[in-house]
């Protein structure tokens, strides 16, 4: 079969019914093909029929050529199709992998479909189906690696990120790099910068001629993201001090993280010389996450100097540019745990009261005290204890910080008898002022018990004085006899008062929590006595303390069901399960 | 006793929610009544909902492999939530007390008995045809079919260089007729080829180089649809009486919708047939305005591939049953199979899930193809039909899978070789790049299935992966 002769006359064909068949009729091109067609239709027929077909064409008129065109386009179409090329020739390489990157599963398309669609669409809620998969280890299923792959693309970034941060390193592994490789364009935005620097987390020597390439012609997104990539080579200060002045802030900023990961004396310089000028703003944070202990010292030396100026100045907008400069040197050595940083910070508060003194336009030297403050309560053992030593000194807002530093570092008892006072009746201090500083200790005392941090116990004896439950429920333990009778007087009162207020159904709630003997009892009441549409909140937040109730309560618990509506009956019976399927053994 | 597991579950599920809603009912304890009948195959209950009396649903497994759910709930979901709490309940071991069967369920099960016992020769009453209405309607196919054909030809006179954007869409306006013809099938093909011109926004962007292959295969297509088409409505113009033909494909192309029944009495019908799901996956099909999910299954005494198809169209997607994938062997009774194709569309009415064995799987590699030349040829053959499946599916036994230059490639036994692609199928997640990241011997002496396409431009003939069959597992590369 003359292969040649058949893809002639497809694409003379092609040619005409692109043109439009008007142009058909008498084409000589076409008629030039009828001969050779006919001559080898003596050996192959089907040339024989092409041949008839295109003389059909050639002889049709306006009218007819469209049909003749059709005729001839199906019949070559359909050749053509017999004409399929397969093969290729050339060494075969063996694929596969020793450990593999993705592993075949049973999960049903339905389970992975809401995936898929929420990559290919947009709107809320996508995150929770992607993370959800994620914590169900959906992505290690193969059918999903390409959708991860494109997951770094999209176009809310904090999926993105979690692809690039947890799903693609986690699930997959250095295997997935080609496909992520694939799709890698230096000049894209956000997706290209992550590729890149997933393909150097996975094999940073093999990904060093990309990162280059990156830095010469890649956008600004992915130049960052080369910078991050750099560090292993001894060039690579070079280029991040030639990145220090590029144009882009993102850019610049990029490089100084690159450089605090290094001590040596050319990056210290470059950073020292960045410290000093303009550029302070932005670089303070990678520089605070500096620990080379040669930058350290520049750190405290560019800080005293500029410490010394500003006691010098007059102009209050020159004042308040040095503070906030001040500013970025303190948080520079606000996580830091050694002698000289600890020196510094302690040197700025014995300075408090001169800074007081310092007025600026925007920011004032008292900015800068309350810095200080946070500075320490966060710091080494020693700053809380000088903080601690000074509490009477300080306004309210750092007072809060202060308890928090003392409750972290110092004995319950001490803390006990320095700062319980503050929740005691104003004496002869202003009402307001106790009243903030008051506010800020119970603040700081109920954040504590999310931690591990032990209390004096008077603390409580404290909390039930001014009747405040949150800090009772809190601090409060089952089996107390103080405690016990406190609540039940309390419950007395406010069931008589007010069974329908929103303090009575807060005492119940501690009640139960606290397992007082008459929990259940005043929980019912409670119950009974909230009207269920008027006080729907109430009743969905007492819903939840069921699990706290006796399992005997179950009963009594489901008979109210009938006056819920069906979303309240929904939560209450969901609770009631869990009561149901609780152990009994607590 | 009915042995009921939840993956069971979630497959009768019309789609993901109602199976999720369906457990939530038992969590939340809304069942007030739990019972079985005395011989097990009756699950019925009481479920409370939002109205003051609670639903009465039951499961009746009296026909274990086609079981009937009622409910007195008003969803238009089956079966409903309320039925499936019912089933997870039963197959998380809650409690079932056995009570009598109440009276109007049991005069239900009675009526479906005598329905089943009715003796499979027992005469059946022949099915009168409306002449007047179907020569009417044929009448009226055959003047869509003019439509069409005018469309066709007006399109071919001024040429596929002079597509625009108004021309497709004017196009696309006027195959609404077609569907007004009775010829959903003609309009869905016409549909396809203006989508040509689409972007991937729907909008249509007029004429380019890229698309003048594609369009020229999918009008030679609707040149034989016109063709055949109007051959075989002038026969059954003739002869009202005349079945649809079942020895082509071409009562699809034209949008008839086959219905079991008719399947049935045209012989196409395979019995107790066992099969497997190879690949699953799902799409939308703009053309036709629907989802289509698409399962993939071997049929494990002949070896034959065929294909499920459930169609959803967009409008009443909430309403019908989603599918999903399946990971037993399905036990099929009767079989009705389509007709046409290499790989025809088959339905049943009921099925019996049984878990894989060994021996199923060597039942796939017996089957599957060692000698690529030879199923090449088939292929092929296939293809130049105008109105075949240009994508028709097959079953490869490959010595290996490995890369030549930057392309990879299957190999059989005798050293010939396919390329794999992923071009041409938009439909189908692309697949041929998960190669390497599998484990190396899945691509040494295994089984591949894979979807044959020609490259029109390049008339490379490739196949794209679908999913890969070992010994003891089936390794599915689509969803």
């Amino acid at each position: 079969m003359s292969l040649q002769l058949l893809h002639q006359v497809f694409d003379e064909t092609r040619r005409l019914a692109v043109a439009g068949s008007a142009t058909a009729p008498g084409d000589f091109r076409l008629k030039k093909l009828i001969e050779p067609l006919r001559l080898a239709g003596a050996k192959a027929p089907v040339f024989a029929r092409l041949a008839e077909s295109a003389n059909a064409l050639i002889a049709a008129d306006e009218q007819t050529a469209p049909d003749a065109l059709l005729e001839l386009l199906g019949l070559a179409t359909a050749i053509r199709y017999t004409q399929g090329e397969t093969g290729l020739a050339g060494k075969i390489e063996p694929l596969g992998a020793k450990v593999p990157t993705a592993r075949p599963t049973e999960i049903p398309a339905r389970t992975l479909q809401p995936l898929l669609q929420a990559l290919t669409r947009t709107g809320g809620g996508r995150y929770e189906v992607i993370a959800e998969a994620y914590a169900n280890g959906h992505f290690k299923d193969v059918r999903l690696v390409r959708i991860a792959v494109v997951g770094l693309d999209d176009s809310f970034s904090e999926i993105a990120d979690l692809f690039a941060k947890k799903i693609i390193p986690e699930s997959y592994g250095p295997g997935i790099a080609p496909l992520i490789r694939d799709a890698y364009e230096p000049k894209g935005k956000g997706g290209a910068a992550r590729r890149l620097q997933l393909l150097h987390r996975f094999d940073p020597t093999g990904t060093r001629e990309l990162v280059m390439q990156a830095l010469e012609n890649g956008s600004k997104e992915v130049r960052v993201a080369a910078l991050s990539c750099l560090g292993l080579h001894s060039d690579d200060v070079h280029i991040l001090i030639e990145q220090t002045s590029a144009k882009a802030q993102d850019v610049r900023v990029a490089a100084y993280w690159g450089l605090t990961q290094m001590d040596g004396e050319e990056a210290v310089a470059a950073l020292t010389k960045v410290m000093a000028g303009k550029e302070l703003a932005h670089a303070w944070r990678p520089i605070s996450d500096s620990k080379g202990p040669r930058l350290l010292k520049e750190i405290l030396a560019e800080f005293r100097k500029e410490l010394a100026e500003l006691f010098t100045l007059k102009d209050k907008k020159e004042i308040s540019a040095k503070i906030e400069r001040l500013g970025y040197f303190l948080h520079m050595l606000k996580d830091r745990t050694d002698k000289d940083s600890e020196a510094m910070v302690l040197e700025l508060f014995g300075l408090r009261e001169k800074l007081q003194k310092v007025k600026g336009d925007t920011l004032s030297g008292s900015d800068l005290n309350l810095d200080v403050v946070r500075a320490m309560a966060g710091g080494t053992k020693t700053m809380a204890e000088v903080i601690a030593g000074n509490h009477a000194s300080l306004e309210a807002d750092a007072l809060g910080l202060v308890f928090q530093a003392a409750l972290q570092n110092l004995d319950p008892h001490r803390v006990f008898d320095n700062f319980s006072p503050y929740l005691m009746p104003p004496g002869q201090v202003k009402k307001a002022v106790q009243t903030a500083k008051s506010n800020a200790i119970i603040q700081y005392l109920t954040w504590s018990f999310y931690g591990e941090l032990r209390l004096d116990l008077r603390w409580l004896e404290v909390a039930m004085r001014i009747d405040n439950l949150g800090l009772i429920r809190g601090m409060g333990s089952p089996g107390n006899p103080m405690l016990i009778a406190y609540l039940k007087s309390k419950a007395e009162h406010l069931f008589e008062y007010n069974p329908k207020a929103e303090q009575f159904r807060i005492l119940v709630e501690t009640m139960v929590q606290l397992k007082h003997p008459d929990a259940t009892s005043y929980f019912l009441k409670a119950v009974d006595a909230i009207p269920p549409k008027a006080e729907y909140a109430s009743l969905w937040s007492l819903g939840n303390a069921i699990i706290g109730l006796p399992k005997s309560t179950i009963p009594q618990l489901e008979s109210f069901l009938t006056k819920f509506d069906e979303v309240q009956a929904n939560h209450w019976l969901t609770r009631i399960e869990e009561l149901r399927a609780k152990s009994d053994v607590s | 006793m009915i042995a009921l597991t939840e993956t069971q579950i979630d497959a009768m599920a019309p789609n993901a929610d109602a199976a999720k809603n369906g457990r939530g009912l038992v969590l939340k304890n809304k069942f007030a009544k739990l019972h079985t009948s005395e011989d097990g195959t009756l699950l019925f209950g009481e479920c409370q909902g939002s109205g003051k009396e609670p639903y009465r649903c039951s499961s009746d497994f009296a026909r274990a492999d086609q079981p009937t759910h009622r409910c007195s709930c008003p969803s238009r979901q089956f079966p409903c939530k309320h039925c499936l709490g019912l089933m997870y309940a039963h197959a998380t071991k809650k409690s079932f007390t056995v009570a009598d069967v109440p009276e109007d369920l049991q005069a239900k099960r009675e009526k479906l008995q005598a329905k089943k016992e009715k003796p499979a020769d027992a005469p059946v009453k022949p099915k009168t045809v409306n002449k007047t209405a179907l020569t009417k309607k044929i009448a009226a196919q055959l003047e869509g079919i003019d439509i069409l054909e005018r469309l066709v030809h007006d399109l071919v006179r001024v040429g596929l260089g002079n597509m625009n954007a108004k021309l497709a869409s004017e196009m696309q306006t006027q195959a609404k007729q077609l569907g007004n013809a009775f010829l959903p099938g003609a309009q869905a093909a016409l549909n396809q080829f203006t989508n040509l011109y689409a972007d991937e926004t729907g909008k249509f962007a007029g004429s380019t180089e890229k698309v003048h292959s594609e369009a020229l295969d999918q009008l030679a297509r609707l040149h034989a649809l016109i063709k055949q088409g109007r051959i075989d409505l002038k026969n059954r113009l003739d002869d009202p009486e005349l079945a649809p033909a079942t020895d082509s494909a071409i009562a699809a192309w034209l949008g008839h919708a086959w219905q079991l029944g008719e399947l049935k009495a045209a012989g196409l019908v395979e019995e107790n047939v066992e099969l497997m799901q190879l690949a699953f996956h799902t799409f939308n099909n703009a053309a036709k305005q629907e989802l289509v999910e698409t399962g993939i299954w071997l049929n494990l005494k002949n070896g034959r591939i065929r294909v499920t198809e459930n169609l959803r169209p967009w409008k009443a997607m909430a309403h019908i049953r989603s599918d999903d994938s399946f990971f037993e062997v399905a036990t099929v009774k009767e079989l009705c199979v389509y007709p046409g194709g290499m790989n025809p569309r088959i339905r049943w009415d009921a099925m019996t899930p049984r878990s894989r064995r060994p021996e199923d799987f060597a039942a796939i590699r017996n089957f599957a193809h060692n000698d690529f030349a030879a199923v090449i040829k088939d292929v092929k053959a296939n293809l130049k039909g105008p109105l075949s499946d240009k994508k028709p599916v097959m079953a490869l036994n490959f010595m290996q899978i490995g890369k030549v230059g930057g392309d990879f490639v299957i190999e059989d036994a005798k050293g010939e070789r396919i390329v794999l692609t992923d071009a041409g199928m938009p439909e189908e997640l692309p697949s041929v790049g998960l190669m390497p990241l599998l484990f190396h011997e899945y691509l040494i002496g295994q089984t591949l299935i894979g979807r044959f396409v020609q490259d029109l431009d390049t008339r490379q003939l490739r196949v794209k992966p679908l999913s890969i069959v070992t010994e003891s597992e089936v390794i599915r590369l689509m969803m």
